[in-house]
């Protein structure tokens, strides 16, 4: 059975959704990881190299959590929070 | 039993999710699978399709006479990174790829193997022979110019999403329709049955192949924020934490000297390592004093059975700080090369690339299978009629691209014999031959009306045309099945399995599935 229309939203709110889906979480997740990596410097190595599969993992997670969380404005506050975070971080 | 399952809401919003990104993804995932699963022998094929590989490993192979040949030719400049692929058991041919010396110090790539008896050289940018190369280069969208890899990575990405989502919808039936998968009750519930079964069976292998394809396709997307925010754009610094080796620096202007032959150095790896295989090498300044090689070995056994080991070519002195030893790897040294292993089934022998290709047929019949969901629920009244028609079309076209795949690997193992050797410019003429097979294949497949009868018709072609496989093999170049069974086992083994998959294709399609005549086209007003 396909899903009930009834719990799908709007042509914006899609738009929005998948813009924060694909855009905001890779990026949410790339400040993440680079982030935890300046935290482990000198030794981020194992930081930087793992990231060639959790970068993708974190990514996709963040991806499903945008469409898990019901307003799309509350998806994007949650992204930035996490990138403002991260961007603290990385430059201070 | 009966696990948690999502709310209401979110199981109808992430059910949706997993519909729109499996349909958009399906057929180009399907290639992807399809195509991938016959690259996995893409070497053990090089025999087969390369007549002049066809013989035995030269024992004393003299490296530098050939590597002087090539130098006459291109004027190589040594100084740059050369890579060498050492001749083994699936090919004997010695391959260089090399940087040729320019005028303007401009960058040119070569790349050449030169055959072990005579020392002739094939350059490879027009080889002589593709059928592994051309289907290797497909299952990441080559063909398709710039943006074909990271296409090819985008899919694999949302081909992650639509796991987890798919998992995470299941999840309530996850233990109690696991041992579901009856052919009994109604026939339309024979997709979802086997798309949720064979989705969870081959879980570990899907996500696996969905996160290393997407490292492998999106690698660029990963390394900008790592390189720009953390070493100020210099992108060698994490190249060095994967291959510290390429951070050495030798002198351009260096002394000549008489080094060690790169056989005797192989030799010192061969001593250390018995039972492993040497790959490839990687040498800078060749001919002069401070001339380095890597020698990358493996035994194809475990995980983190590969090493590399790089010395001095003057005295083969090795160096331990760039030297990574088998089986005793770090966990930083070990990310990389197991992803690539388990990526291109380079462990576990010739069983484990079996296990590979089947659990990729699977994968490939799972993603059908989703598509015959997506129509079948949707072939109902509360479609209007257009909106029926047009599923119909995009099921009709998605099944054609697929499934005339496999009629279309069989044309091109044809072609590769077909194809005159001598002939100029062959390997193009096998590629047109290939992909306008398959669009014509695709364009006939449109107009056969029902899925089943579509189905059916390409497997009889395919097996037909599979038949003809090692005949032509045979008759080509003589080398028949029942000769090469001893002395070049794998052209063995590809004649072996045309010849299977052709017989067994034949008495399915034409004893075994029954097909529907009248059309699957939706009736206005039924």
């Amino acid at each position: 059975m396909p899903a009930k229309k009834e719990y799908l939203s709007g042509p914006w709110k899609r738009f929005s959704k998948l813009m924060a889906a694909i855009v905001g979480a890779y990026m949410t997740a790339m400040l993440f990881h680079v982030a935890l990596a300046k935290l482990a410097m000198p030794n981020e190595t194992p930081v930087v190299l793992s990231g060639s599969y959790t970068g993708f993992v974190v990514w996709v997670g963040l991806m499903i959590l945008v469409y898990f969380i019901k307003k799309a404005w509350h998806a994007w506050l949650l992204l930035l929070g996490i990138s403002l975070f991260s961007g603290s971080i990385i430059f201070f | 039993m009966k696990l948690k399952g999502l709310g209401d809401k979110s199981y109808n919003i992430l059910f949706h999710t997993h519909t729109v990104a499996g349909i958009l993804i399906s057929f180009a995932l399907f290639v992807i699978f399809f195509a991938g699963a016959f690259s996995l022998f893409r070497y053990e094929i090089i025999q087969w399709e390369n007549p002049e590989a066809r013989q035995a490993i030269n024992s004393d192979y003299n490296y530098e006479k050939a590597l002087a040949k090539l130098d006459s030719i291109y004027t190589i400049d040594w100084h740059d990174n050369a890579a060498l692929i050492v001749p083994n058991e699936k090919n004997p041919l010695f391959t260089l790829y090399a940087n040729q010396k320019t005028e303007d110090h401009s960058f040119h790539r070569i790349s050449a193997y030169i055959t072990p008896d005579t020392y002739r050289v094939q350059d490879l940018s027009h080889p002589h022979t593709t059928v592994g190369d051309t289907i290797y280069y497909l299952h990441y969208f080559e063909q398709i110019p710039i943006v074909g890899l990271y296409l090819s990575g985008l899919v694999s990405l949302f081909f992650f999403f639509a796991i987890v989502n798919g998992l995470l919808i299941h999840w309530r039936n996850l233990l109690t329709k696991f041992f579901a998968f009856f052919t009994e009750g109604k026939r339309k519930n024979i997709w979802t049955n086997a798309h949720t079964v064979l989705g969870v069976l081959g879980l570990p292998f899907q996500v696996m192949y969905a996160i290393t394809g997407a490292f492998f396709g999106l690698l660029t997307l990963i390394l900008i924020p790592t390189v720009f925010l953390l070493y100020n754009g210099d992108v060698s610094k994490v190249y060095n934490k994967v291959s510290p080796e390429d951070s050495i620096v030798v002198d351009e202007n260096a002394p000549e000297s008489r080094n060690l032959s790169i056989s005797e150095l192989a030799r010192q790896v061969q001593e250390a390592y018995p039972h492993h295989q040497i790959r490839y090498a990687d040498m800078k300044n060749y001919g002069k004093e401070d001339a380095v090689i890597t020698f990358h070995f493996d035994d194809f056994g475990g995980l983190m059975s590969t090493g590399k080991m790089t010395m001095y070519m003057r005295d083969g002195r090795l160096l331990p700080e760039y030297s990574v030893l088998p089986n005793a790897k770090s966990y930083s040294e070990s990310i990389i090369p197991v992803m690539v292993k388990l990526h291109f089934a380079d462990f576990g022998g010739m069983t484990m690339k079996v296990i590979y290709f089947v659990l990729s047929l699977i994968t490939s019949f799972m993603i059908i299978s989703g598509v015959m969901i997506w129509r079948s629920a949707r072939d109902n009244k509360r479609y209007t009629y257009k909106q029926r028609l047009f599923h119909h079309r995009v099921t009709m076209a998605y099944l054609a691209i697929c499934l005339s795949m496999f009629p279309a690997f069989a044309v091109i193992f044809l072609a590769n014999k077909l194809v005159p050797i001598e002939m100029v410019d062959r390997v193009g003429l096998v590629n047109a031959i290939f992909f306008l097979s398959w669009l014509v294949l695709i364009i006939v497949g449109l107009f056969w009306k029902s899925y089943s009868k579509l189905n059916r018709n390409y497997l009889l072609i395919g097996g037909a045309i599979s038949l003809m496989v090692p005949v032509a093999n045979g008759m080509v170049t003589g080398d028949w099945m029942w000769t090469t069974w001893r002395t070049l086992p794998f052209v063995a083994y590809v004649d072996l399995f045309w010849l299977i998959v052709g017989v067994c294709t034949l008495y399915i399609s034409l004893k075994v599935l029954k097909v529907k005549t009248a059309s699957d086209k939706p009736i206005l007003n039924p």
